[in-house]
């Protein structure tokens, strides 16, 4: 399939989905997550866990350095044949739709408990799917410009924390520095790496990239941006209630916004979460974007728009399905094991198969 | 252009999801009562409901109707647990309760000395809604018979509470200790927290000391001049007033009042095993009254002899509190908690750090800068 050109993206766009794609509602558990892993040296597991993508990212890159394609299913399908192929286009855009309810239940969830506690849930994850799916039945550019657009809505985020954070840290909270076991931290950085889950959508959008020599360091900028924001809220959040505090609150950077007032706005969590919803549609959106692109790849649909409103109705079912907050937790932690074995395993399978394929092919060649 | 549509639309339904807060979360400001103040007490035998019950919850609510007898509701219930007390205020009130504008909460003092009062505030710390920065205190006596008195020239106790503590560190060296200070003293630093102590004398609510609380409960209690100190020695940053006598060579020649900050630093060395803990209190600000009429000019070691002074009159008194903390006590008062678990890389419990408290070696200094004499030389 050739590319569009109304659907290509800078490699600047490509910054902002990255980011998009990666940051969501870690930004409100990942202290918590960190903190119980790692204790204070939380901050050190963030840095390990994006270890996990950046090797991700490197694999991809080698991926698509020794195959020529125009999109992820055009590469599936070249290295691994019309089935095979198929089969891995399919297992990733599986775990699109189940990463992108799961993201879409944690958002409910946050929403439910601060600011729509009587509205029905399933009314809620309606409204906000309906947002999501216009936006994912739009192709890379549009995505590429609203996730250019929306990055600055993370400034409003950081502003309103601040407050707090200068008012309540205390550095003693992150000491002593390096007082866990290598096994500890290795734990650790598996439960922080998965924060980053989104970063194996590079897959999809690297192809999309007008210069394509800067698509690997344009992932790479937004890997660190997402690492930055991360380390920010991890270390604030720390310093402030101390490595066991921030493990006893569910979603404890907002809990730091409620140690604080500010004069006139006062209660800053509340504006935080307005500014949040801004950041935490985007991943939703992103990994539908990829679900209903893949599947329209395959199954040759003349629009986008018929294979995201086929998967509305799957999504709604999956983000339903949980029953209590426990559970919406642990199909989080599986999304991000999976998001890791994929991110991983997925481009690794890939380049070994292309080695085969591209050595048959030589023989072949000479054959003829 | 079909671009841009598109991202407008999409800007459109994104600020409709964001703005409406949906049919089934409508709220008119007339079916809410939003109370300021709630008190926790043990149940006296009369007040008890059903004879299981243990606890009696008071909520203090402005009124904004017009023509009302009282601007300000009281409602009492009772419940074997705090949650199970507040909700049964609901059958008591005729509006959905918010509690997003509770600025204090009291504890009467007999719950405060029996009670874990981590367990007694989950309700509150469990709440999203109640922000973390409300106001603690301890009520000596019950707290429902304060939040039944009406303060002199303030709408209601609730505002005048918050008032007093929000401003009660810019005016005296007492503690305001909020929520979430209470938390992170008791859970991450395992450190005893300092709640200030209100009484109700002649009628007037006022400050009157400070309680510890250690492991959750009342564990000492302070009167005022302690609990300046205690203020000082565990570093929480105020303003306010001290007054003492000016000592040269052994003999009073003044007396004066030092108006000013406090703040607080600590070091912390481990020789041979022993924790030797520096702890340097300083105080900068001005005199804002001296009795005898010397001009400051004109004894040049005066102002030198009241620096001298304050500081030897805080050391004296910080010592004797490190002294009964130390032996008395026997847990963490000062807050040293965070120096000890900063420092150490040994797992350590609460009682190791209460151990290391009482055999360490505490130092005291004090540095006083007066930086200013007011507007009389």
């Amino acid at each position: 399939m050739e590319i569009k050109s109304g659907s290509s993206i800078t490699s600047k766009q490509l910054i902002f989905i990255m980011i998009g794609t990666m940051l969501g509602s870690g930004i409100l558990s990942l202290p918590r997550l960190a903190a119980k892993e790692a204790g204070q040296d939380a901050w050190l597991a963030v840095i390990l866990g994006s270890m996990f993508p950046l090797a991700s990212l490197s694999l991809i890159r080698l991926l698509y350095k020794k195959n020529d394609a125009a999109s992820f299913v055009e590469i599936c399908r070249k290295v691994g044949g019309r089935w095979l192929g198929s089969l891995f286009s399919i297992i990733l855009a599986l775990y699109s739709v189940l990463t992108a309810s799961v993201l879409l239940r944690v958002f409910i969830e946050v929403i439910s408990m601060f600011l729509l506690n009587d509205t029905p849930m399933l009314a809620k994850l309606v409204l906000m799917l309906s947002v999501c799916a216009y936006l994912a039945s739009t192709n890379a550019k549009v995505i590429g410009r609203l996730n250019e657009f929306l990055f600055y809505v993370l400034l409003p985020i950081v502003f309103f924390s601040l407050p707090a954070i200068v008012k309540n840290s205390d550095i003693r909270n992150l000491m002593p520095v390096l007082n866990f076991e290598v096994s500890d931290y290795a734990r650790a950085a598996l439960t922080t790496g998965f924060a980053f889950s989104g970063f194996e959508l590079y897959i999809v959008f690297h192809p999309y990239v007008l210069k394509e020599k800067e698509a690997y360091g344009a992932s790479l900028y937004a890997l660190l941006i997402t690492l930055v924001i991360y380390l920010y809220f991890v270390i604030g959040v720390i310093s402030v209630f101390g490595s066991e505090l921030t493990q006893k609150f569910t979603w404890p950077t907002l809990r730091v916004l409620a140690t604080a007032e500010v004069p006139i706005l006062e209660r800053i969590e509340f504006l935080f979460i307005q500014a949040w919803i801004g950041v935490s549609f985007r991943p939703i959106s992103i990994q539908y974007f990829c679900a209903s692109h893949i599947i329209a790849e395959l199954l040759k649909l003349k629009s986008q728009k018929w294979s995201t409103l086929g998967l509305f109705p799957v999504m709604i079912l999956i983000a339903y399905y949980p029953k209590n907050i426990f559970q919406v937790f642990k199909l989080s932690d599986y999304v991000g094991q999976i998001a890791l074995s994929i991110g991983i395993a997925l481009p690794l399978i890939l380049i070994v198969f292309g080695m085969f394929t591209v050595k048959r092919k030589a023989v072949n060649d000479e054959n003829a | 252009m079909k671009m841009h549509r598109k991202l407008i639309r999409l800007s459109a339904a994104l600020l409709c999801l964001i703005m409406l807060t949906g049919c089934w979360d409508a709220k008119e400001l007339d079916d809410l009562s939003i109370p300021l103040v709630v008190a926790y007490d043990t149940i006296l035998e009369k007040e008890k409901e059903y004879p299981d019950d243990k606890y009696l919850v008071t909520v203090g609510v402005p009124v904004f109707y017009e023509d009302v007898e009282s601007k300000f509701h009281v409602i009492d219930t009772t419940g074997q647990i705090i949650g199970e007390a507040r909700g049964r205020k609901n059958t008591q009130l005729g509006e959905q309760v918010i509690f997003g504008q509770l600025q204090v909460l009291l504890l009467g003092e007999e719950l405060a000395k029996k009670e874990n009062l981590l367990e007694i505030t989950d309700v509150i710390a469990r709440n999203p809604r109640v922000k973390a920065s409300i106001f603690i205190i301890i009520v000596k006596g019950r707290a429902v018979d304060l939040i039944k008195k009406p303060p002199h020239n303030y709408p209601n106790v609730g505002i005048y509470l918050k008032a007093l503590m929000k401003n009660s560190k810019d005016t005296n060296f007492f503690p305001y200790t909020t929520l979430f200070r209470f938390n992170r003293s008791l859970i991450s630093y395992e450190t005893a927290a300092l709640l200030p102590h209100v009484i109700c004398r002649d009628g007037e609510i006022m400050l009157a000391g400070s309680c510890l609380v250690n492991e959750g409960k009342i564990s000492g209690e302070m009167g005022r001049e302690e609990t300046e100190t205690a203020v000082m020695l565990s570093g929480i940053e105020c303003k306010g007033t001290l007054s003492f006598e000016a000592k040269k060579d052994g003999k009073v020649i003044d007396e004066a009042t030092f108006e000013g900050r406090n703040s607080r630093k600590v070091t912390l060395k481990i020789i041979e095993g022993k924790y030797v803990f520096n702890i340097q209190i300083k105080l900068s600000g001005t005199i804002v009254e001296h009795k005898k009429e010397v001009p400051m000019q004109d004894g040049t070691d005066l102002l030198m002899v009241f620096q001298d002074s304050l500081e030897q009159h805080i050391k004296k008194r910080a010592e004797a509190l490190v002294e009964k903390t130390q032996e008395e006590f026997k847990f963490d008062a000062l807050c040293l908690a965070k120096y000890i678990k900063a420092h150490t890389r040994e797992k350590l419990t609460k009682e190791d750090i209460d151990r290391i408290v009482q055999e360490s070696e505490i130092n005291v200094e004090v540095k006083v800068q007066i930086r200013n004499v007011g507007g009389k030389m």
